[in-house]
C-alpha cells in the first residue's frame, strides 16, 4: 500500500518473514548501499492476488507515499535480454500509474557498453510505439556500478 | 512478481479469441483486468491455495526488424501468454507448473508454441510439422542459441 509511514519509518531493507527471494534481496541490499537512507519493504504477495504484483515498495524519507519497484535479475549479459527484462518489469508498474525499475547484471557480468547500448534500443522502440519508460530505470553492471535514467528528465 | 515464464503462440487468432480456447484446454478461468488486458488462470497443481496463468497479450517482446545479433524466438509469435505463480515467489514450481500448461496446450491445439523464460533460458518449442523439442540447460531465446531454435522461429 501507498502512503507515508511517518514515526514508523526506518531505513533498512525490512523483511522479517523473508518473503524477498534470495535475488531480490541481493538488489535490495544493493539498493541500500547506494543510498543508505533508504526503506525497503517487500509487497505483499496474496495467492488469490490475480493480477500484476511489483515486487518491493521503496521510501526515501518519513513523508514519502512510497515507489513501486520491479526487480529483474538477468540471465544473460546481452541487449535483447536487457530490452526483453525490462518489457516486462514496465509491464509490472504500468498498471498502479508507473514506477521504478531495476536490473541487475552482477551475476552476468553485464558491461557497460551492453547496458548503455540496451537502454538507446529500449527508449528507441517504446517512444515509436508511445510506451512509457519507468520513472527510473537502473541497471547494475557487472562491476556493481549502477547506470540510471530518469523519465522526466 | 520477478518471475514470469513466457509460453509463445501463433494461434491465428485475436488475444481475446486465443485466451478462451486457453481457458477451455486448461480449463481455466477468464480473468479481466481493468486495464483491458485479458487473462487465463487456473488452480496451480502443487498448491491449490495458488493460482497459475496470466494474462495472455499481444506480442510487445519481439522486434519487427530486429538489429543483427539481436534476433530472438519471440520476433515470429503474435501472441505471448504471461505465465506467474500468485503468493510468494518460487521458481521451481513456476517452472513445474508453466511447463505443465505448455505441455497441455501443444497435446491440444495445432498451434506452434514455445515456452520460455523472459530474456534468457529457452525450455520447448513445438510445431505440428517440426514436432516438439525439449532444449538442453543453457539454450537461450536470444541470438546466442539461434541455431537451435531457428527452425522454430518462423513457423
Amino acid at each position: 500500500m501507498r502512503g507515508p509511514l511517518g514515526d514508523r519509518f526506518s531505513p533498512g531493507v525490512h523483511d522479517p518473514e523473508g518473503r524477498f527471494t534470495e535475488k531480490e534481496r541481493a538488489i535490495a541490499d544493493w539498493l541500500l548501499s547506494q543510498n543508505p537512507g533508504l526503506c525497503i519493504h517487500p509487497r505483499h504477495r496474496d495467492p488469490a492476488q490475480e493480477g500484476p504484483s511489483p515486487d518491493a515498495m521503496v521510501r526515501t524519507d518519513p513523508d514519502d507515499h512510497g515507489t513501486l519497484t520491479e526487480f529483474k535479475t538477468l540471465d544473460e549479459a546481452s541487449t535483447t535480454s536487457i530490452k526483453q527484462n525490462a518489457r516486462s518489469a514496465i509491464r509490472q508498474v504500468l498498471p498502479f500509474g508507473n514506477g521504478d525499475v531495476v536490473l541487475d547484471g552482477r551475476a552476468v557480468g553485464l558491461s557497460e557498453a551492453d547496458a548503455r547500448v540496451g537502454h538507446a534500443r529500449l527508449v528507441g522502440e517504446r517512444r515509436q510505439h508511445g510506451r512509457p519508460m519507468p520513472r527510473t530505470f537502473t541497471i547494475i553492471l557487472g562491476d556493481s556500478r549502477e547506470l540510471t535514467w530518469r523519465a522526466d528528465v | 512478481m520477478s518471475e514470469i515464464e513466457h509460453i509463445l503462440l501463433q494461434s491465428g487468432l485475436s488475444p481475446e479469441e486465443t485466451a478462451q480456447r486457453l481457458a477451455e484446454v486448461l480449463r481455466g478461468r477468464i480473468v479481466r483486468h481493468d486495464n483491458g488486458e485479458i487473462a487465463v488462470r487456473r488452480q496451480a497443481a502443487a498448491d491449490p491455495i495458488r493460482s497459475i496463468g496470466g494474462e495472455v497479450i499481444e506480442n510487445e517482446y519481439g522486434e519487427d526488424d530486429p538489429e543483427p545479433g539481436e534476433e530472438s524466438v519471440y520476433d515470429r509469435y503474435p501472441i505471448v501468454f504471461e505465465v506467474w505463480l500468485s503468493g510468494a515467489t518460487d521458481e521451481d514450481m513456476l517452472h513445474a507448473e508453466a511447463s505443465r500448461l505448455f505441455d497441455e496446450i501443444v497435446a491440444a491445439l495445432p498451434w506452434p508454441a514455445v515456452h520460455t523464460r523472459v530474456g534468457g533460458r529457452l525450455f520447448s518449442a513445438s510445431t505440428p510439422s517440426l514436432g516438439r523439442t525439449d532444449y538442453p540447460p543453457g539454450t537461450s531465446s536470444t541470438a546466442t542459441s539461434r541455431a537451435l531454435w531457428g527452425p522454430y522461429a518462423h513457423p
